[in-house]
């Protein structure tokens, strides 16, 4: 420890008392002065309230660690299995090349063919298309049940389906929302997603009645004329908005922890669209808590 | 720290003699501190998760390689923390740090009901978060953004994990006086930023 000319002991540097924090002691005799310096044991004394309070931001609850390693495993077999070119394949350039013109026809091909359907669509027409399509998207969004078939086990109930098991696939997209009314044809990387006349989704929530209290704020913020009714533990939201209020509401569910596990557009990490913004969707909504454990 | 050096070590060696199932082990390993490393640079779990997704991707590709002269948690985290960085200026240039929200704060008149947007992505917290929780999470958030990126880094491995300063100074190649001063100086910037929003 540093003494003056009068011989008094000076306080210690912030970055000596920082080091001296995380048990590294450089400087002789600075716990002593810091047990009798009340500035320095304050300067301490923050930076172990900071150390609390990082930690308290990083810390992840226990019961939510196997969900939150199982959505990372997922999200690794996925990618490392459909993405081999993003990840460092040495491909060689010429077959980038050609990979990446056939992709290219292949979206003008099928926006132009899309382009020819949609008043079928719109008609709300039953359209093989369009059904294949929507298959290939359920697919990509592995929902796992406890047979493991990726299908939902139904109850028969018409106001209620029973899900078990489920591992919700990973979500998460923060891109702005597009809709392909104003968008060239070749410019995205991904085909645009259809989003049906009528859409029905079920969510699983951790609790029914926070879960009411938060779709009713949604419903109140957002002016969607969503209508909500609690029947026992299941809550039915039914109403009609367009196609970007819907996107929203999914991705607002989903930020509010909500668990979407109907393979069926939109999805919180789907962003690039089919069709204009503002066309009508008739949307019911399931909102349950999950029954089963995995 | 690195939960089972001699453990891993093992897992390396089989990976490397063709059995490529025990990334699978690796994974339940550290998914949950490569995230919480990954979420204290970025702030959004979405984010997060998918940069350890890209992490273990590249791992998976570039273990057989590995040589072993640091333990596998020092190459992952420098993965993720490259990782992470590159989707921060990502998402700056982008402006994806917007969060879409349907309910944007219609004012801040206090009225806790208007001003609670529905927050980025958290599903480690749910519906019943309470709002005085976000609140200091968002300002702690918000507190970090404005460190910069290299301080940033330094007190997420040090505060995070408790990782020696011998461990921080190979995960992000400096020296280790200089993990010291950066410890100290993103401290009091920290420190002083809190203080001024009433955390600390």
């Amino acid at each position: 420890m540093k003494l003056n000319e009068n011989n008094l002991k000076q306080c210690p540097t912030f970055e000596e008392i920082s080091t001296y924090f995380d048990g590294i002691n450089e400087v002789p005799g600075i716990d002593l002065h810091i047990e009798e310096c009340a500035a320095c044991r304050k300067t301490l004394q923050d930076i172990a309230e900071l150390d609390a309070a990082i930690k308290a931001r990083a810390n992840i609850p226990q019961e939510d660690i196997p969900q939150l390693t199982a959505r990372i495993k997922d999200g690794f077999y996925r990618k490392n299995e459909l993405e081999p070119a993003k990840y460092g394949m040495p491909f060689p350039r010429v077959v980038l090349h050609l990979a990446a013109a056939l992709a290219i026809c292949s979206a003008v091909v099928y926006v132009a063919v899309q382009g020819l359907t949609d008043d079928m669509r719109s008609a709300n027409i039953a359209d093989p298309a369009q059904d294949a399509v929507a298959a290939s998207q359920i697919d990509k969004f592995p929902y796992y049940t406890s047979n493991g078939s990726g299908v939902l086990n139904s109850n028969g109930s018409e106001n209620s389906v029973e899900v078990e098991n489920l591992i919700p696939a990973n979500y998460g997209s923060s891109e702005p929302v597009m809709f392909n009314g104003g968008v060239q044809a070749g410019a995205q990387k991904i085909n645009p997603v259809i989003i049906r006349p009528k859409v029905d989704h079920v969510w699983v929530v951790k609790n029914i009645s926070k879960a009411d209290d938060t779709l009713k704020r949604m419903i109140k913020n957002s002016g969607t004329p969503l209508q909500l009714r609690q029947d026992g533990s299941v809550i039915t939201m039914q109403g009609r908005l367009n196609k970007l209020e819907l996107v929203k509401l999914v991705r607002a569910c989903s930020n509010a922890g909500f668990e979407l596990v109907s393979p069926v557009a939109p999805q919180p990490e789907q962003h690039y669209f089919k069709g204009n913004s503002g066309e009508p969707v008739n949307y019911q909504a399931q909102f349950l808590v999950n029954k089963g454990s995995r | 720290m690195s939960l089972n050096k001699e453990g891993d070590r093992e897992l390396v060696a089989e990976f490397k003699n063709g059995n490529t199932k025990v990334f699978d082990e690796l994974m339940s390993r550290y998914s949950v501190r490569l995230y919480q490393t990954a979420y204290g640079l970025l702030s959004n779990h979405h984010d997060a998760e998918e940069v350890v997704q890209d992490t273990f991707v590249r791992a998976f590709r570039g273990l057989k390689q590995f040589r072993g002269d640091s333990n596998i948690e020092t190459w992952l985290q420098r993965i993720t923390i490259n990782l992470a960085r590159n989707k921060y200026h990502w998402n700056r240039r982008r402006g994806a740090g917007v969060n879409i929200s349907l309910f944007q704060a219609s004012s801040g008149l206090g009225d806790s009901e208007q001003e609670e947007e529905i927050p980025l992505p958290d599903k480690t917290l749910g519906p019943e978060r309470t709002v005085q929780g976000a609140e200091t999470e968002k300002k702690i958030a918000e507190s970090f953004e404005e460190l910069p990126e290299s301080l940033r880094e330094t007190m997420i491995l040090r505060h995070v994990h408790d990782m020696p300063y011998e461990e921080i100074s190979k995960i992000l190649k400096c020296k280790i006086g200089t993990v010291k001063s950066r410890l100290a100086r993103g401290r009091e910037m920290l420190k002083k930023v809190l203080k001024r929003s009433g955390v600390l």
